[in-house]
């Protein structure tokens, strides 16, 4: 039994770049000493439907809307224009670990990160074995983040958002953090994920992860969506989207 | 893992435009509902302002002191201000009491936004937490404060009267409004528009002196006096400042000399009930308002910070 978990109805997020910052600008945009400032669309009415229990890969390269897709999920951008469904509780992983505070401890970040996603206090402490014992940060737990190294820090934040019972879990380049044994391990959850029928959505530039763990794939060029469907056959889509960027301009950052 | 089997969570529209106008009480459900992770932000902002640092807690009093030290001393004593208002440290430390809060409320809201823009970026969850946790902190540092005021009380070997404490609670209530209000504001517009946290900085420097702070009402109207037949307006212009009524309710409530009939006379105007009535309707409407500039702009902080 599968029903939709997510759905876009073409949405579209344009940033304005170079636009007015501060007061002396204003005055100086007002007198038409500044140019217009540039409009960027960085996705283009997308419209797609996620079912629950389907792992989806998200690709494309640096700058093609990935994140900002990400992030209109996470709710954390508006879109433009258009619209966002979404079903449950979505388990951002957007940029491990930025949500930890350096000064506070392993367990109170784990506190802290589990209440931003909506973890009551007594839940969180029930789970606290299971997310130290999955991050490895046992010796660590008492030790302010900052002295974390990034694996660690990743591992926690991977471990938090898998505890936390998502309905939709967001992986954005996670795997490319942790070495190749958490990598496992956080697969092998994510397996798990899919058979208890959440959805997964996966963000990465290496297309054989892709295909390894995905059923679909979507591909994003340029904020348009160039490919929909099995991820055994997105292979030309992606890498034709990667060539057409790095012919044109290849130090964009998204 | 539990949840599949039970009943399925509805679809639901993610980032629902917000509205100027509409969507107060869904903003205020919706804290409720977050109430605990506001609690967890509080205690992060409680604990990770003082972590690593010998002193912890003190540090919270070393600023009030400091400034009561340096204005009794400059004011009180070089300038004689002393010997005109009786025991004159008490009736400062009062109204610094006060304007501590009223600026750590302002500025703490402006700060808390600029400072989690990671967070604010990366996670859903209701803008409003963020602000408010650091309004509940600065509440802490306040009941820490105010319990200086009892040492206070045992040198100069006088009290308040019991019903005289009872001002605070006004006082207190148009100190909220009008500091939430201003500081969720700005701190939104701050977001796309960084001068107003310097601005913020320095319209707050221009508060503290215009406020009845090292003086007091009494000498804001003798100086009036100067203004000849516009005396009576510069006075009412004066008050027309929130923080100038919240101030004397605060020196009203807890300065035990104040009530005394000489010193009633001259610290304090008349219908000071009145007034604190009046400002907090104006000040309720005025944290309304930050309220729903904050939200209305805060749609879009995941893009801006």
């Amino acid at each position: 039994m599968s029903h939709v978990d997510v759905r876009f109805e073409a949405v579209t997020k344009t940033f304005r770049l170079g636009g007015v910052r501060n007061v002396k600008e204003h005055v100086l945009g007002v007198s038409g000493h500044r140019a217009k400032p540039v409009r960027i669309e960085a996705v283009h009415e997308l419209s797609l439907e996620i079912t629950s229990g389907e792992a989806v890969a998200l690709l494309g390269h640096n700058g093609s809307g990935k994140s900002t897709t990400l992030k209109m999920l996470a709710g954390t951008v508006a879109p433009t224009s258009g619209r966002i469904w979404a079903r449950g509780r979505i388990a951002p992983l957007l940029e491990l670990g930025s949500g930890f505070h350096p000064d506070l401890t392993g367990r109170e970040n784990i506190f802290l990160n589990a209440a931003i996603l909506g973890i009551r206090r007594r839940e969180t402490a029930a789970r606290l074995d299971d997310i130290v014992a999955f991050a490895e940060v046992d010796t660590f737990l008492d030790t302010p983040v900052k002295f974390f190294s990034s694996g660690m820090s990743a591992r926690l934040g991977f471990a938090i958002a898998v505890n936390v019972d998502p309905d939709i879990l967001i992986v954005d380049e996670v795997l490319a953090v942790g070495d190749e044994n958490f990598q496992e391990k956080c697969l092998d959850r994510m397996q798990s994920f899919k058979r208890d029928g959440r959805t997964v959505i996966l963000v990465t530039h290496s297309y054989d992860q892709a295909a390894a763990f995905c059923e679909r794939a979507l591909v994003l060029d340029h904020g348009r969506l160039t490919f929909d469907g099995p991820a055994a056959e997105a292979e030309p889509a992606y890498h034709a989207s990667s060539r057409a960027t790095a012919s044109s301009s290849p130090a964009q950052r998204s | 893992m539990t949840s599949t089997t039970t009943a399925l969570p509805p679809l639901r529209l993610v980032n629902e435009p917000a509205q100027l106008w509409r969507g107060t009480g869904a903003d205020l459900v919706d804290i409720w509902r977050h109430r605990e992770l506001l609690k967890a932000l509080a205690g992060r902002e409680l604990r990770s302002r003082y972590k690593g640092s010998t002193f912890g807690w003190a540090w919270a009093l070393v600023r009030p002191l400091v400034m009561l030290l340096i204005y009794g001393l400059a004011v009180g004593v070089f300038l004689g201000a002393g010997r005109a208002i009786p025991q004159f440290m008490v009736f400062i430390y009062a109204g610094l009491l006060g304007w501590t809060l009223f600026s750590t409320v302002v500025m703490g809201c402006l700060s808390t936004v600029v400072s989690n823009g990671t967070l604010l970026t990366r996670a859903n969850f209701p803008r409003l937490l963020l602000p408010l946790a650091s309004v509940a902190a600065a509440m802490v540092d306040f009941v820490l404060q105010a319990s200086v005021l009892l040492v206070a009380y045992a040198i100069v070997q006088d009290v308040p009267g019991a019903l005289d404490v009872l001002w605070v609670l006004p006082a207190l209530y148009v100190l909220m409004t009008f500091g939430l209000g201003l500081g969720l504001a700005l701190a939104a517009i701050n977001v796309y528009i960084r001068d107003v946290g310097f601005l913020t900085d320095v319209a707050l420097q221009v508060g503290f002196w215009v406020t009845p702070i090292i003086y007091s009402y009494g000498q804001v109207v003798r100086g009036a006096r100067d203004f000849g037949v516009a005396a009576d307006f510069a006075t009412r212009l004066y008050m027309l400042n929130p923080m100038a009524n919240v101030t004397i309710g605060f020196q009203r409530a807890l300065w035990p000399a104040g009530t005394s009939d000489a010193a009633r006379e001259f610290a304090f105007p008349g219908q000071l009930g009145l007034r604190l009535l009046i400002f907090s309707l104006v000040g309720t409407v005025v944290a309304w308002l930050g309220m729903r500039v904050y939200v209305r702009l805060g749609a879009n902080f995941g893009q801006a910070l």
